[in-house]
């Protein structure tokens, strides 16, 4: 385990707040019906499409869904970073009482990096090949809080370093991202994203080019930043093995929409939509293995393809006639969860009986 | 005993170093790596990124020239083959890489892409089309696809023609470098079935390169897990995850993900701890010494060896170690056998 993070409390000549530390009720950051469709020559092409969930302080919530779901275009327009000329982003994501989807860039600048800290998936493209590692989180921290002095933010940077596992952290700040192994620039990733202690740290495939063992330490990391700072995770990953780990609530996501949400507890053990199962059953397990892996079929729709009714129905094991032409409702099946199913009860008996 | 299609022996790798504080030096990639690989088996290559896997990887396809040791094919010794009598080789083994975007030329068909291999041996012949277009669609591609060029495909698609491909020659050995690490859980699945089942039909052999034990658990007969550029343990694979020695191979074991969240109350102390250093300041006697749980003062004077090329650990402390040993196990069954009323770890 790494070195304490209080370190990283927020410094104490702290700039005027921006958002309040969390909405009217409650929650930190509640997304209502969240909808991203991207302009294209073949006409709007709906990439997300109806999310809607909440996040409580200190809360960790998995995102999860292969390539194409619309997760990593869900949580990127959530902070603004899809905003542009050719997409059209509507709904709400309010965060202290600031809604996110129609604040002024002026207002999300001030909140990201700050109150929210982000975390990418290439660290080696997310990172400014030609400045050092110490002047870019110099300048994540000077960006919200001036008046530091240069000495002051030299500490708190190698304090950042040091929290993240970087060893020899004063050596360090001088070099370049390409000094540094993939694990090291993921962690310096890590350390920028937490660098202003911020209430939310959304972190998009965090570890999914890293080794097994630097993905363990991570996700390690980013369970001590709540712990330790109280910061609210919301975490994307196309692996639920990742979500097993480290997830409070799980999102499903197939085709823009979210089929399934839950506790870790309703998503692994008591799924109710088949391809939250499919997603589970197909993980290679080191414990039980098998010659042939368990699938799901086929792929997942290009964007603007979604098929009729149930967008899942092409590789469905349970599909019947109602599932090619009728879009099923999100319906409630337990307490907080929630499964966009025609057979939701279906499944409910056939992971009984699998037990 | 099957025909022995494979050998390596003491196969060693180094590449030049400039740095501004020591002058030149030597970084050894590969450091003495033996194995042996038999018609029909699975070989799974597993360590952390650098340590030296992919440069074995492409030292046994000859896509690199060793420093020193032997690689025979059938007893063939093919590192002092010159370029042309190489070529004539190459058709046994044939490789598969990691970045399905990268290792696929856009500007071709996958038809072309397919046949390109029989034409740089020489041997297209317009008959051969038909066989191409079948090997397309034995991958489990849509037969449409021979048109089309990659750019219009899925990350599990272009892997499945980087498949195709490295199959149209007929190789007797296929190397697999982290064949399905780019690509979605669901995705990978489908791959590593598609691997076994291609193993079912036609008894080819596998050199399986990977970081993810629980990925190889489910294809590799025998595993040899490397370390800053030596093994550290070979052996069945079944004997390894019931009996892991290494020090090391039980870390790769506990940095697995969990299988369900029930597991983490039960989660003991990680035993992969820190990263590979530098592989250009290699630590003196072991090299893992500096991660290791168990390391002694004593493991920074000599190195330990692998006393068999069959199985075998590298460590003067070795610790047999099952799963159930390094993590927390889930079993929905034993479980509900054992505490029928209330589910494990509730309580605590």
């Amino acid at each position: 385990m790494s070195p304490s993070m209080t370190a990283l409390r927020r410094p104490t000549q702290s700039a005027p707040e921006i958002a309040a530390p969390k909405n009217s009720d409650g929650s930190l950051l509640r997304v209502e019906n969240l909808r991203v469709e991207f302009r294209t020559p073949a006409g709007p092409v709906p990439a997300v499409d109806g999310v809607t969930f909440d996040l409580a302080p200190g809360e960790i919530l998995g995102i999860v869904g292969e390539s194409g779901s619309g997760k990593s275009v869900a949580l990127s327009s959530i902070v603004g970073l899809t905003r542009g000329e050719a997409s059209g982003i509507s709904g709400s994501a309010h965060f202290g009482g600031l809604d996110l989807i129609t604040a002024s860039e002026k207002e999300l600048r001030k909140v990201r990096g700050r109150d929210i800290g982000m975390v990418f998936q290439n660290p080696m493209t997310s990172l400014n090949p030609v400045r050092t590692i110490g002047t870019q989180l110099a300048e994540a921290i000077s960006l919200h809080y001036k008046g530091l002095s240069r000495s002051e933010l030299k500490d708190r940077v190698i304090a950042a370093l040091r929290q993240v596992g970087v060893p020899a952290a004063e050596k360090r700040l001088g070099q370049y991202a390409h000094e540094f192994s993939g694990g090291m620039q993921q962690r310096a990733m890590i350390a920028m994203a937490l660098v202003n202690s911020p209430r939310l740290v959304i972190a998009d495939e965090p570890t999914t080019a890293l080794d097994v063992t630097i993905q363990a330490q991570v996700l390690d990391l980013l369970v001590q930043a709540r712990d330790e700072l109280g910061a609210s995770i919301i975490i994307v990953t196309h692996d639920l093995g990742v979500l097993a780990e480290i997830a409070d609530r799980i999102v499903v996501m197939y085709a823009g929409r979210m089929v399934e949400s839950g506790s870790v507890y309703d998503i692994f053990d008591r799924p109710r939509h088949p391809y939250t199962e499919r997603l589970q059953a197909c993980l290679p397990s080191l414990e039980t293995p098998r010659k042939r892996l368990l699938t799901v079929a086929g792929q997942a729709p290009v964007l603007g393809a979604r098929p009729s009714g149930c967008a899942f129905h092409p590789r469905c094991f349970l599909a019947s006639d109602i599932c090619f032409t009728e879009d099923p409702a999100s319906t409630t099946v337990g307490d907080g969860h929630v499964a966009s199913c025609h057979h939701s009860d279906l499944m409910a008996a056939h992971v009984k009986e699998d037990l | 005993m099957t025909e022995l299609l494979l050998r390596v022996e003491d196969l060693a790798k180094s590449f030049p170093m400039r740095s501004a504080k020591s002058g030149k030096s030597l970084v050894k990639a590969v450091d003495g790596v033996s194995f042996d690989i038999a018609a029909g088996e699975t070989l799974a290559l597993v360590g952390e990124s650098g340590c030296g896997k992919s440069t074995t990887a492409r030292l046994v396809a000859r896509l690199m020239q060793p420093t020193s040791g032997k690689v025979l094919y059938k007893g063939l010794d093919v590192t002092t083959l010159s370029r042309r009598r190489m070529r004539s080789r190459r058709p046994m083994v044939q490789m598969v890489f990691q970045d399905p975007y990268s290792s696929l030329d856009p500007r071709m068909t996958c038809r072309e892409i397919v046949a390109e291999p029989l034409r740089v041996q020489g041997r297209y012949r317009a008959k051969d089309r038909h066989r191409i277009d079948e090997l397309i669609e034995r991958v489990g591609l849509n037969p449409t696809f021979a048109e089309r060029k990659p750019g219009s495909m899925s990350g599990g698609q272009r892997q499945r023609l980087g498949i195709a491909r490295a199959l149209a020659l007929e190789p007797e050995l296929v190397i697999l470098d982290e064949p399905v690490s780019a690509l979605d859980a669901s995705i990978q699945a489908q791959v590593l079935n598609l691997l076994a089942d291609l193993q079912e039909q036609s008894g080819i052999s596998y050199l399986f390169i990977s970081h993810d034990l629980a990925v190889v658990r489910h294809l590799a007969d025998r595993l040899m897990v490397m370390y800053m550029g030596r093994v550290v343990e070979s052996g069945r694979s079944e004997d390894i995850f019931a009996n892991a020695e290494h020090p090391y191979t039980q870390g790769l074991i506990s940095a697995v993900p969990l299988e369900n969240p029930s597991q983490r109350g039960a989660r003991t102390e990680r035993l992969s701890i820190g990263e590979p250093g530098d592989a250009s300041n290699a630590p003196s006697g072991c090299h893992y010494r500096t991660r290791c749980y168990k390391a002694q003062d004593s493991c920074a004077e000599t190195a330990p060896t692998l006393h068999s090329r069959e199985q075998g650990v590298a460590c003067f402390f070795p610790e047999a170690r099952g799963i159930a040993d390094i993590r927390p196990m889930h079993n929905p069954r034993a479980e509900l056998t054992l505490v029928p009323a209330a589910r494990a770890g509730d309580s605590a």
